[in-house]
């Protein structure tokens, strides 16, 4: 498969600060790229590089392995859509989405033609001649979308394109978006600070903060064994140990903790500072009596209903200034103040090296 | 006590304000009174109303002469004004290194001067290059003064969320010039229109410069003061509430456009 996109050694600073360092990423064409990061992390500078709106100081950007470093905006195989869509309030809804095509010079027939086979793929047929100020936030949102995809870019760029829509219609639109997706073919890059929205619509997806790439790849590898502590955190809800590794077997490694030993499965990295992971929902309560290895033993601080699970905190005598997220899909679960045992599996652990971060 | 007080100054600013208002309406009332004047002095006792006035104006070629060049001089200066105004004002907004910011001090300078300078340069430069005076003089002056204006009302309609458009306009292909003409100058539409607007009214009476850059093609104030140096006469009158009633026309309007944008955005938001 072709590279869609390739990113190698970005580098950008502004003043006295690194915005971006050593961005490296390569992205399939036609596959679903989402940035996820903080505010600040860089990740809205990276798409801006991309479009052309800015340049990197350094680094290559390549689009089907051609260089588009240094071209203007308007000469890149890119197209965006804006966090506030950017829709041209005095043109009509068609002449918006007609817009790239008329600048490429296409006749009107041609233009009208093209206009309306998009309009159709975002269900907008009947709204071609509306005013834009007459359209609701996931129709303007849908128009955005439509305008720039009929140039037929081969990145399409998206700048937290679901940011200004209410929760529900957030869904909605990701699942329209990944149905565009397919459908076009084409590669989308899609800046975003919402772990779940990112998780969602992904094939690559890539974690950013500080400027630089924490981790990149399938949502569900980073989710199950992120790459660095903040990869571990930021997707997520997470808990996490620091220890040290005891020793090492085929049948699994052993790692020195605040709460004691624990036994992991998964393959331990090189040197001997690691952070052990484990989600909140690969903890059980243990049964009361019950003679198994408990992972942690404590008290319940906090209780809360979240639909299709209770969340606990709970807090242990040995590490009193760690808290522990446990997820309980038991209808009746423990009173706050109530001692517990968790469990978990070897499996549900994962470890990350304890490197710089 | 406070009630009593309250009530005293309200009613004399009640009275300060008509006070104010009649100092300054009331000449120009005045002026508008005595053009429907019967007789031939344009002083009381009022023995009106008649329309003698008006159709002696319009009878009068060089009156007409003047009201055309007038017209034609407010709508070329004020277009040059406007045109040239709309691209300064761009330009110093999204190019705007501390070069061009102080650059924009000198855009802006031509309002500290007085016409009469501005005039008298103008003069000078024609004569230097033996160029004659003219209707283009004049034009070429109004422009010059009013420019300013232009690019401080357009500057202050240049909003930041234009400049997203016009990145989505780039990265749709689109050039220079066509972001200029398909983006910037439909989201200016109305700031330039009531620019244009105001440069027009401040040229239609506006005389120094007219007056100087001259010579048979006047305008209607040039044209108006030369008739007022034979005496009065209600046929003066009569022109005066014609200037009077375009320009306030046009301020209206003017001030109609500011409102219903504000009322706009007060809606939109």
């Amino acid at each position: 498969m072709s590279r869609g996109l390739h990113l190698q050694g970005i580098e950008k600073r502004l003043g006295q600060q690194d915005v971006l360092r050593g961005i490296d990423l390569t992205a399939a064409s036609g596959s679903y790229v989402v940035l996820l990061g903080p505010s600040g992390s860089g990740k809205t500078t990276l798409l801006n590089i991309v479009a052309g709106f800015e340049e990197a100081d350094q680094g290559l950007v390549m689009i089907d392995d051609e260089d588009v470093g240094g071209l203007p905006p308007r000469l890149r195989p890119t197209a965006t859509v804006f966090q506030d869509y950017a829709l041209f309030p005095h043109m009509s809804v068609a002449d918006n989405v007609g817009f790239g095509l008329r600048m490429h010079g296409l006749g009107k027939a041609e233009r009208d033609r093209q206009v309306a086979e998009v309009l159709a793929l975002v269900d907008l047929a009947s709204f071609a001649d509306r005013r834009i100020d007459q359209l609701s936030g996931g129709q303007r949102q849908r128009v955005a979308v439509a305008r720039s995809l009929v140039v037929r870019p081969k990145v399409l760029l998206l700048d937290e394109p679901l940011g200004a829509l209410d929760l529900s219609l957030r869904r909605q639109m990701q699942r329209e978006l990944r149905i565009l997706q397919k459908k076009s073919g084409t590669t989308f890059l899609h800046v975003t600070h919402d772990q779940e929205e990112a998780m969602s619509l992904a094939d690559l997806l890539v974690v950013m903060n500080g400027g630089r790439i924490e981790d990149a790849g399938p949502p569900d590898r980073i989710f199950d064994s992120p790459a660095s502590l903040f990869a571990a955190t930021f997707v997520g809800e997470n808990n996490v140990l620091r220890g040290r590794i005891t020793s090492r077997a085929k049948t699994g490694t052993v790692i020195e903790t605040a709460l004691g030993p624990v036994k992991v499965q998964s393959e331990a990295p090189e040197g001997d500072e690691v952070y052990v992971t484990v989600r909140p929902n690969r903890l059980r309560l243990a049964t009361p009596g019950s003679r198994a290895k408990h992972f942690l033993r404590g008290t319940v601080e906090e209780v809360t209903f979240l639909g299709t699970y209770y969340g606990l905190r709970v807090r242990t005598e040995v590490a009193p200034d760690m808290a522990f997220h446990v997820h309980s899909d038991d209808r009746t679960p423990p009173e706050p103040g109530a001692e517990i045992a968790v469990t978990a599996e070897p499996s549900a652990f994962s470890i990350i090296a304890a490197k710089a971060s | 006590m406070t009630g009593a007080r309250k009530l005293g100054g309200h009613s004399f600013r009640l009275g300060y304000v008509a006070a104010v208002l009649v100092f300054i309406y009331l000449p120009v009332a005045a002026l508008i009174l005595f053009a429907f004047q019967s007789s031939s002095v344009p002083v009381p006792p009022f023995d009106g109303p008649s329309l003698r006035w008006f159709e002696a104006v319009f009878a009068d070629r060089r009156m007409t002469d003047a009201l055309r060049n007038s017209l034609l001089v407010g709508a070329a200066s004020s277009a040059i004004a406007t045109a040239f105004g709309m691209l300064a004002a761009y330009a110093t907004a999204r190019y705007g290194g501390p070069w061009l910011r102080r650059l924009q001090g000198l855009f802006l300078l031509p309002l500290t001067i007085s016409y009469i300078i501005v005039g008298m340069g103008l003069l000078i430069t024609l004569m230097w290059f033996q160029i004659p005076k003219s209707l283009g003089a004049v034009i070429l002056g109004h422009a010059v003064m009013h420019m300013p204006i232009a690019i401080a009302l357009i500057s202050s309609q240049i909003k930041p969320d234009m400049l997203t458009l016009e990145r989505a306009a780039r990265d749709l292909g689109a050039k220079e010039w066509q972001v200029i003409a398909h983006v910037v100058m439909p989201s200016l539409t109305w700031p330039m229109v009531a620019a244009f607007l105001l440069c027009f009214t401040l040229s239609w009476d506006e005389f120094i410069i007219a007056l100087l850059l001259s010579r048979f093609d006047v305008t209607l104030p040039v044209e108006i003061w030369s008739q007022l140096r034979s005496g009065l006469n209600p046929k003066t009158n009569a022109i005066g509430s014609v200037v009077f009633m375009a320009s306030a026309v046009l301020v209206i309007f003017v001030e109609w456009i500011v409102l219903m944008k504000q009322g706009k955005q007060e809606k939109s938001q």
